[in-house]
This record gives structure tokens, C-alpha cells and sequence, in this order.
């Protein structure tokens, strides 16, 4: 029974560590991080993403995406690349984006394999924004004060016109009616 | 001497031949004078006889006036009760829940009350139709039915009125329409139209009907001094002067030509209500023409069934004649005919293309919940009034009003047709929600209320039609050759 009994502890302590073994060899790797920067030239703008295990060690033939950061979603910047034996991934900025409005955009770079592992950096690469809002601005769809003047000038000169005739047949009506037959005899 | 005598001789000839002149000259003068005085006999005869006539066509036009009977008063009861039943159901859907009480939703917001808005709108286009458009088009025969038109239209477009009010609830709101209104909205286009129809529509009742007022102050002295006093007030002094003839002609000559653009102009507006929302069984261009080629074939519809029951209930054959109901059925066929084609093409194309967004709706219209309404519509509303009234047996009386009345009925089912349908296929599929969101039927307290309007309206157009005379005495003796200028005066008090 004792022996039994050691017997299945020994196994269930073998299993433990075999079962632990990956694990234990995975997290010696660590966890890979990261981290965009830009550089920019006189003709280029330049997105460079680099991965690395604990910091020190630059991750081989991984693949990171580039984006920019818009209002729904994320637009992809360049097709994916591959970092080299540096750990790096590079990608170039050719495009005509709107920006808020100073120009700033978000790049965002993100590991194929895990889009948690990701690292953004906010550069005036885009096209300053110009706000333009109709508030206070005469339009279909303003209140009631700010609708577009040729709406109320037609609209009220048809009103005028119409209740204008019909005021004219009122005043006949009530002003020259009975005139018109007090001196009358029938 | 011989020459002396030839002279004497021409003399006396002379003499002779001047003496049977003058007396010739004298019986010219007598008989001229003889012709003149048969002429002036004859003319005092005529307009004797013509008097006689007129007086005869009074008292006939004023007989329904003159005394109500049991069945008269007993209808006028029944309306009453129908009305206060309809008032205390608006009672109860605005003292309680109305979640409870009525059956619209967030999906079907617009029930029976718009659909039966949009049906009087639709009613009250019958002004400008019967009464404007053939008073300027000058078709004699509109004579006696004017009358009939314009109290169907003032009517109809004053419970157009009570139906929103309904719709909206919270009456006590009613006034923030006018504070808060933006003149970009189409509910406000349709506030204002609405109020200006109604003006140039009651002024187009009244000013033709001035000189029938002063016929009841004058003849119907018997009444009591309510309604006496009423015809004094309302009758503004009218003597049948040049002058006040001039104004009356003056102020119908202008309406009528005011009114057609309005009618139309109501109803486009009426239309543009739906159609400037972005919801595909409404997104159409078609809509107006549409929505007011359907108002007219309503107009033609209701008019036979007004003209009909009136002629029955007040004995009026000899002026709403057979001719009239030849000349209505022709009518109704060329305007079912133009509702027809609208109608082809408010339905037709959008089913050769049968986009997805109209798919969802017109499947359901053509072979779904709502296909028996629809093809029935159709069949009583558009094929039937435009077909069976081309044989001139179905214009006689009796089978042109059933074919009129299932066309009006037809009429109000396809304003349901319009609305609630509509409502119900909205772009995002209805998904999550209770049963009760999903389809709508109206509940008890709507039905009362919309049944309430019908009878309001049944009851405004007789109570009209017991205190003034429902066909235009004058406009009928003007189109009979009278001059209106000598007949119609006010009647002394020893000829009363």
C-alpha cells in the first residue's frame, strides 16, 4: 500500500515537471515588446518598428503591420514586413492623411501574431484639419432662427401674397358689403 | 285755264296722296304703339312666369330648412351620439396610458389617425375640383353641386385638423407648432397650407352663399329668433344691389382661381411629409401628382354618393338630374384613369428593379400580410371606377354610387396602405422587440375616434344643409337664364 502509494506520487511528480517543461522554457524567452519610432529625412518619412525579447534580445522574422490610427478603425500604413536580424521592421510614410488639427496622426505598429503587442507614436505627418461647422450657419437643417434666407423669403412672399388676396376679399366683405346696399332699393 | 286746272288737279292729288300718308304714318305710329304695348305685356308676362318660377325653385331649394322630420332629427341624434362617443375615447387616451389605450409604437407611430388625415386632405382637394375648376372651365352643369363640394371640403379639411390633434396627443402642445416651428420642416409647410385652405376654402362656401342667407332672413320667418338672427348677422346687409352682385362675382372669380393652386399645394405638402424621408416605400418623386391624382378620383367618388343621398333625402331630382350622375361617371373614369397611371408608376417600376430596401415592402403589398387590402384597393378604388363606368347603364344613379362608394371606402384603405406599411419595414430589420411593436392593428379608443370623425363630418354637412340651402339658389336660376340682377332681391314683408 506504501508503496502504492509513492508510486503515484513519483508520477504525479514526474507529469508536473514534464507538463512544466514548455512553459518553463517559453518564459525563459519572455515576452517580446515592441517599440515604434520615426525617422524622418529630407525625402523620407520612415516608420521603425523594433521587437525584442526582455528588452535585450531582437526578435528574428516576425511579422509587424503598420497603421494609422482613424476615426473607425485602423488604416493600414504599408504591407506587412519582416523584422531583420536587428529585430526591425521598417515601413514608409507616402500618404496624404488628414491629421487633427495641428496635423498630428497616431502610427501604430503591431505584431502580426499578437495585435496586444503593439506601440504607438503620435507625429505631424498629416494634413492640418479645418473644422467646418455649419452651427451657426444658415442651412436646411439649422434651428428655426438661422434658416436660409431665400426659404424665408419665398416662403413668407407666397404667404403675403396668398393671405394678401384673401385680406382684400375680407375687407370687401366686411367694409363694402353693407355699403353697398344701404342707399339700394329693391 | 287748262293749265290752271292741271294744277288744281296735281294740287288736289297731292293733297289726297298726303292725306293717305299721314293716315298710314298714324296707323304705323298705332300699331308700333299696339306692338310695343304686347311687347311690354309679353316682357311682364315672362318675367311674371320667371318670378313664378324662381319663387317655386325657393321654396323647393328651401324646403329641407323649412322643417326637419323624425328620420331627419333621428340621424342628427345618431351622428351626435357617435361624436360624444369619439370625444369620450379622446378622453381616455389622453387621461391614461397611452401605451394601453392606443396601438402605436416606436415603429408604427403614424396609424389610422394620419391615414385618415391624409384621406381628408385627400377629400377636401373636392372643392377644388368640383367647385373651382368647373366655375372657371365654365361646365354649366356644376351649378347645383357647388354648394355640395365646398361644404365637403370645408368639412373634411377641419377634421384633417382634429386627426392631427389626435395623432399628436398632448393637445395643450398644440401652439408650440406655431412658436417653435421651423419653416425648413415640411410639418410646418403643412400647418400653413392647411390654415390657408381652409381660409380661402370657407370664403368660397360663404361669399357664393351670401344672397342665400338673405333669401332665409327674408322667407323663413318662422324660425326661431336664434336662427333668425343668425341669417341677419351673416347675411351682411345683402339687397342684391349691382354692387354687392359686383363684389360676389368679383371675390369667386378670385378664389376659384386661388383655390386650384392651394388644393394642389395642400396635398403635394401632404405628400412631402412622406416623401422627404429617406424610408423606400415613400422615397419617391412621384408622390405629389401621385397623392393629389388620388385626391381628385375621391373628389369624383364622394361627390356622386353626396349628390346621390342629398337628392334622395331632400327630394332634389330636378336639380341633381340624371345628367349630373352621366356627367360625374365620365368623370370618375377619366380620373381613376389618371390614378391609375400614378399609381403604375409609384408601384411598377420600383418592382422591375425590386431593390432590397423596396423587396421588404412591396412583396409584402403584392403577396404578403397586407396583398388581400391591397388588391382589393385596387380593384374597388382604381379598375372597377375606371371601367364599369364607361357603360352608360352604370352611370344611371344607383349603380354609379355603389361603384363610387366601394371606391370611397377603397379610397380610405389605401391610405392605410400608405402609412402603416410603410412604417413597418424600416431599414434596420425589427428585431428584439415585443409583439406589440411589430404589427399594427388599432386599438378600440382609435377606431372610436376615427369613426367619430366620419360621423362629425356627416353631421356637419347636414346640420349646413338644415340651415342654409345646400344647392346655390342663384347660381342654379343663373344657369337656368334668369337675370339675377331682377330676380334675386329680398322680398317685401306683405309678399311674405
Amino acid at each position: 500500500m506504501k508503496n502504492y502509494v509513492r508510486r503515484k506520487l513519483f508520477a504525479a511528480l514526474l507529469s508536473g515537471v514534464v507538463l512544466s517543461m514548455p512553459i518553463f522554457l517559453f518564459a525563459q524567452d519572455g515576452e517580446p515588446t515592441i517599440k515604434l519610432s520615426v525617422i524622418e529625412n529630407d525625402t523620407q518619412k520612415i516608420c521603425n518598428a523594433v521587437v525584442m525579447v526582455n528588452d535585450t534580445t531582437p526578435v528574428k522574422g516576425t511579422d509587424v503591420n503598420f497603421y494609422v490610427k482613424r476615426f473607425f478603425g485602423l488604416l493600414p500604413l504599408a504591407l506587412t514586413e519582416t523584422t531583420d536580424e536587428n529585430g526591425e521592421a521598417k515601413a514608409i510614410f507616402q500618404k496624404q492623411l488628414p491629421g487633427d488639427s495641428v496635423g498630428n496622426i497616431t502610427l501604430i505598429a503591431q505584431l502580426d501574431d499578437d495585435e496586444s503587442v503593439s506601440d504607438h507614436v503620435v507625429v505631424p505627418w498629416g494634413i492640418k484639419a479645418k473644422s467646418e461647422t455649419t452651427f451657426n450657419k444658415r442651412e436646411l437643417w439649422a434651428s428655426k432662427s438661422n434658416a436660409p434666407l431665400y426659404l424665408i423669403i419665398t416662403s413668407n412672399a407666397i404667404i403675403a401674397g396668398i393671405w394678401g388676396t384673401m385680406g382684400y376679399i375680407l375687407f370687401l366683405l366686411f367694409f363694402r358689403m353693407k355699403k353697398s346696399g344701404l342707399d339700394y332699393e329693391p | 285755264m287748262e293749265k290752271l286746272k292741271t294744277e288744281s288737279g296735281n294740287g288736289e292729288t297731292e293733297i289726297q296722296n298726303n292725306i293717305s300718308e299721314n293716315g298710314q304714318k298714324e296707323k304705323y305710329k298705332l300699331m308700333e304703339k299696339e306692338l310695343m304695348l304686347y311687347n311690354e305685356k309679353q316682357k311682364i308676362e315672362t318675367e311674371k312666369r320667371q318670378m313664378e318660377k324662381y319663387r317655386l325653385m325657393e321654396e323647393e331649394l328651401l324646403h329641407p330648412i323649412q322643417k326637419i322630420g323624425l328620420a331627419g332629427k333621428v340621424w342628427i341624434g345618431f351622428l351626435v351620439v357617435i361624436c360624444l362617443a369619439g370625444l369620450y375615447a379622446y378622453y381616455i387616451q389622453e387621461t391614461k396610458s397611452k401605451y394601453e389605450t392606443i396601438s402605436l409604437r416606436d415603429y408604427t407611430m403614424w396609424g389610422v389617425y394620419i391615414s385618415t388625415f391624409v384621406f381628408y386632405v385627400a377629400l377636401s382637394l373636392i372643392g377644388a375640383l368640383m367647385s373651382a375648376t368647373l366655375k372657371l372651365i365654365k361646365f354649366e352643369w356644376y351649378r347645383p353641386l357647388s354648394r355640395i363640394a365646398e361644404i365637403i371640403a370645408v368639412a373634411s379639411i377641419m377634421l384633417a385638423g382634429v386627426c392631427i390633434v389626435a395623432a399628436m396627443g398632448r393637445p395643450e402642445r398644440l401652439y408650440y407648432l406655431f412658436i417653435y416651428g421651423r419653416i425648413q420642416s415640411p410639418i410646418v409647410w403643412d400647418v400653413i397650407v392647411i390654415l390657408t385652405y381652409i381660409t380661402a376654402s370657407f370664403l368660397l362656401l360663404f361669399i357664393p352663399l351670401l344672397p342665400g342667407i338673405a333669401i332665409c332672413r327674408d322667407r323663413l320667418t318662422n324660425k326661431p329668433a336664434w336662427q333668425k338672427l343668425m341669417y341677419r348677422k351673416l347675411s351682411f346687409g345683402w339687397k342684391g344691389s349691382p354692387e354687392q352682385w359686383k363684389i360676389v362675382k368679383k371675390s369667386l372669380k378670385i378664389l376659384a382661381i386661388l383655390v386650384i393652386p392651394l388644393g394642389v399645394s395642400i396635398h403635394t405638402v401632404t405628400a412631402w411629409l412622406f416623401a422627404s424621408t429617406l424610408r423606400p416605400e415613400w422615397d419617391s418623386t412621384n408622390f405629389g401628382p401621385y397623392f393629389v391624382s388620388g385626391a381628385f378620383s375621391l373628389g369624383a367618388a364622394a361627390m356622386i354618393v353626396a349628390v346621390y343621398v342629398l337628392r334622395k333625402a331632400y327630394k332634389l331630382e330636378k336639380y341633381l338630374t340624371d345628367k349630373h350622375f352621366d356627367f360625374l361617371g365620365k368623370m370618375l373614369v377619366f380620373l381613376s384613369l389618371c390614378y391609375l397611371y400614378f399609381n403604375i408608376n409609384e408601384y411598377l417600376v420600383p418592382s422591375y428593379k425590386m431593390s432590397t430596401m423596396h423587396a421588404n415592402h412591396l412583396l409584402d403589398l403584392f403577396s404578403g400580410e397586407t396583398a388581400p387590402t391591397y388588391w382589393l384597393v385596387i380593384l374597388f378604388g382604381i379598375a372597377i371606377p375606371a371601367v364599369l363606368p364607361m357603360l352608360p347603364v352604370m352611370r344611371t344613379p344607383l349603380p354609379l354610387t355603389i361603384i363610387a362608394g366601394f371606391a370611397v371606402i377603397a379610397a380610405w384603405f389605401k391610405r392605410y396602405l400608405i402609412v402603416i406599411p410603410g412604417l413597418s419595414h424600416p431599414f434596420l430589420p425589427i428585431q428584439d422587440v415585443p409583439q406589440s411593436w411589430m404589427h399594427y392593428s388599432p386599438s378600440i379608443v382609435e377606431m372610436t375616434i376615427v369613426v367619430a370623425t366620419f360621423a362629425a363630418l356627416l353631421l356637419i354637412i347636414t346640420v349646413f344643409s338644415r340651415l342654409f340651402p345646400i344647392i346655390s339658389i342663384w347660381e342654379v336660376a343663373e344657369g337656368d337664364g334668369f337675370n339675377i340682377l331682377k330676380i334675386n332681391k329680398p322680398v317685401k314683408k306683405e309678399q311674405v
